[in-house]
């Protein structure tokens, strides 16, 4: 006499083995697609890590080299640091000979300073150099016109770059370019003047490269945003009272878009030999993968700018003594609404703002 | 037995799709409202939270219809519960440059307006509401944020 089991088991699967065949296969579908993804871009970030440390040990290199000084982060052609017209580049054209790029500084310096970073022949600006492109990050592998691009960008702390006046108000006589951070614009920094720790200030860290005539959140910077840097003319800084970070914040839309009605500029890391902020800095204050804003629309004048990265949640961080973090999305940045900067003392802008400041005296606990 | 299948099925999906989960702070709650002025909607202002005591500022931009949507970090990801004081302003800048202009400039190698336009009338930024909004010490405005909100209001005056 057949059973009842006997029958079913000849007929084939019953309606529940089925289901519990497909739930296993549906739960390994489910975890292992995300992780192969997730491995994809996990080797993509490791090597951009890489980068950063081999950039950040470039320049432990220069300093050996150059009487324990950092590189510029802008070069000042002029009689003195600091009153000389610039000629643009910057910090990733003199640590050249220290990442073994020797022969692509020879070029450079037949053509400095004779040219400017962006008049300068094509053959030196389309020269693509891999240290400087991140692996996640397509756009910087393009040409941008004759420019090669750059992924990795240089701290200047937790300072609006440019920020002395409205660049087109405050004459260049009493123009001074000012940063809080590792580097600076126009004046070599000496080591020892780090004093907040080499292995707990940032030097290098990451933007977005903007592809040509996109307007998004990675990679543009929203001009003429006098809602971040306060009314009036005269000297209004990221010092005075009216600059107001979080008013860059609230100009993001879903989807790394800005809200409508925003005038962009596509101009984050397009040349790689440039070394004005807008191509090759950052700075401490809006945490990672934060919006760009900028008072005007040239490439001189205030500035906030970010540290944008296509990997997940963050960015990669050099610091000074050549390590690497990386740094969350919701890093504390203080109270953004109404930060100032400030030329001295203690960052207003959290954990993010001191880890920028070479010579804040925090004390960094918590990254 | 049946019931049990169903059920692991329903399990399996539910894990999974815990993996689609998007990174962001924790804590923060919806809220948004209408900003007018005179009664107006106004469009085009920039509304910042300035958190009370310890916490994150928050901020949002109003639409045509002069309704806003707070946001800390993220776009619309919401706003801490707490109370704000808040400033509203809508700035532009006039005169500003053109594209040309800003590549003149740019490319003048770091000289001043002055010396790269002559006589043309420095970019210069204006508030096209009070300049009382602007700062929190003036502006009388508060919110407090406790929990989702849809209905918030910010009615400011020209007088």
């Amino acid at each position: 006499m057949k059973t009842y089991a006997n029958a079913s088991a000849r007929k084939g699967f019953t309606l529940v083995e089925l289901l519990v065949v497909i739930a296993i296969i549906g739960i390994l579908i489910g975890l292992l697609l995300p992780a192969v993804q997730a491995a994809r871009e996990a080797a993509r970030r490791m090597q951009c890590t890489n980068n950063i440390k081999q950039l950040a040990l470039a320049t432990m290199n220069y300093v050996d080299a150059n009487k324990d000084t950092l590189p510029l982060g802008q070069d000042c052609f002029g009689a003195t640091p600091g009153d000389g017209a610039t000629r643009g580049y910057g910090w990733r054209d003199f640590i050249l000979p220290n990442m073994e790029q020797g022969q692509t500084y020879q070029l450079f310096m037949k053509y400095y300073p004779s040219y400017t970073a962006w008049d300068c022949p094509a053959d030196y600006k389309n020269i693509q150099i891999t240290t400087f492109q991140c692996p996640s990050d397509a756009a910087s592998r393009r040409l941008n016109g004759d420019f090669a691009q750059s992924s990795y960008v240089c701290s200047y702390g937790d300072y609006c770059v440019k920020a002395e006046g409205w660049g087109w108000v405050n004459g260049s006589a009493g123009r001074t370019d000012y940063s809080r951070g590792a580097l600076q614009p126009k004046t070599w920094t000496e080591l020892s003047a780090i004093t907040d720790g080499t292995s707990n200030t940032v030097i290098y860290s990451e933007a977005c490269v903007a592809p040509s005539g996109s307007t998004g959140v990675k990679g543009c910077v929203a001009v003429n945003r006098a809602d971040v840097f306060g009314a009036g003319t005269g000297h209004n800084t990221c010092e005075l009272s009216g600059f107001n970070p979080q008013a860059c914040i609230n100009l993001r839309a879903s989807g790394d878009e800005f809200i409508s009605g925003v005038e962009t500029a596509a101009k984050r890391g397009i040349r790689w030999d440039d070394g004005q902020p807008i191509y090759s800095a950052f700075n401490t204050i809006l945490p990672p993968n934060s919006p760009n804003c900028h008072v005007s629309n040239d490439d001189y004048t205030a500035m906030l700018i970010s540290a944008q990265s296509y990997h997940s949640g963050g960015c990669n961080v050099g610091m000074v003594d050549g390590s690497v973090r990386f740094v969350s999305d919701t890093i504390d940045c203080g109270k953004l609404a109404g930060g100032l900067c400030k030329r001295s003392g203690r960052s207003n802008f959290g954990v993010w703002g001191a880890m920028g400041s070479r010579a804040g005296g925090e004390t960094t606990t918590s990254m | 037995m049946k019931k049990f299948a169903v059920i692991l099925f329903v399990c399996c999906l539910s894990i999974a799709a815990l993996g689609c989960g998007k990174k962001g702070l924790s804590g923060l709650s919806g809220a948004s409202g209408v900003l007018t002025l005179d009664g107006q909607p106004v469009e085009g202002a920039s509304i910042t939270l300035w958190p009370e005591g310890d916490g994150r500022s928050a901020g949002a931009v109003s639409d045509a219809k002069g309704v806003f949507t707070f946001q800390t970090l993220n776009a619309n990801d919401g706003v801490a519960d707490g109370t704000y004081k808040v400033t509203v302003t809508k700035m532009s800048v006039e005169n500003a440059y053109n594209d040309e202009e800003a590549k003149k400039f740019s490319e003048a190698g770091g000289k001043s307006h002055k010396q790269v336009f002559g006589d043309r009338p420095e970019p210069k930024s204006v508030n096209a509401l009070p300049q009382k909004y602007a700062k929190p010490e003036t502006s009388g405005l508060t919110l407090t944020i406790s929990g989702a909100s849809k209905d918030l209001k910010l009615e400011l005056t020209s007088n």
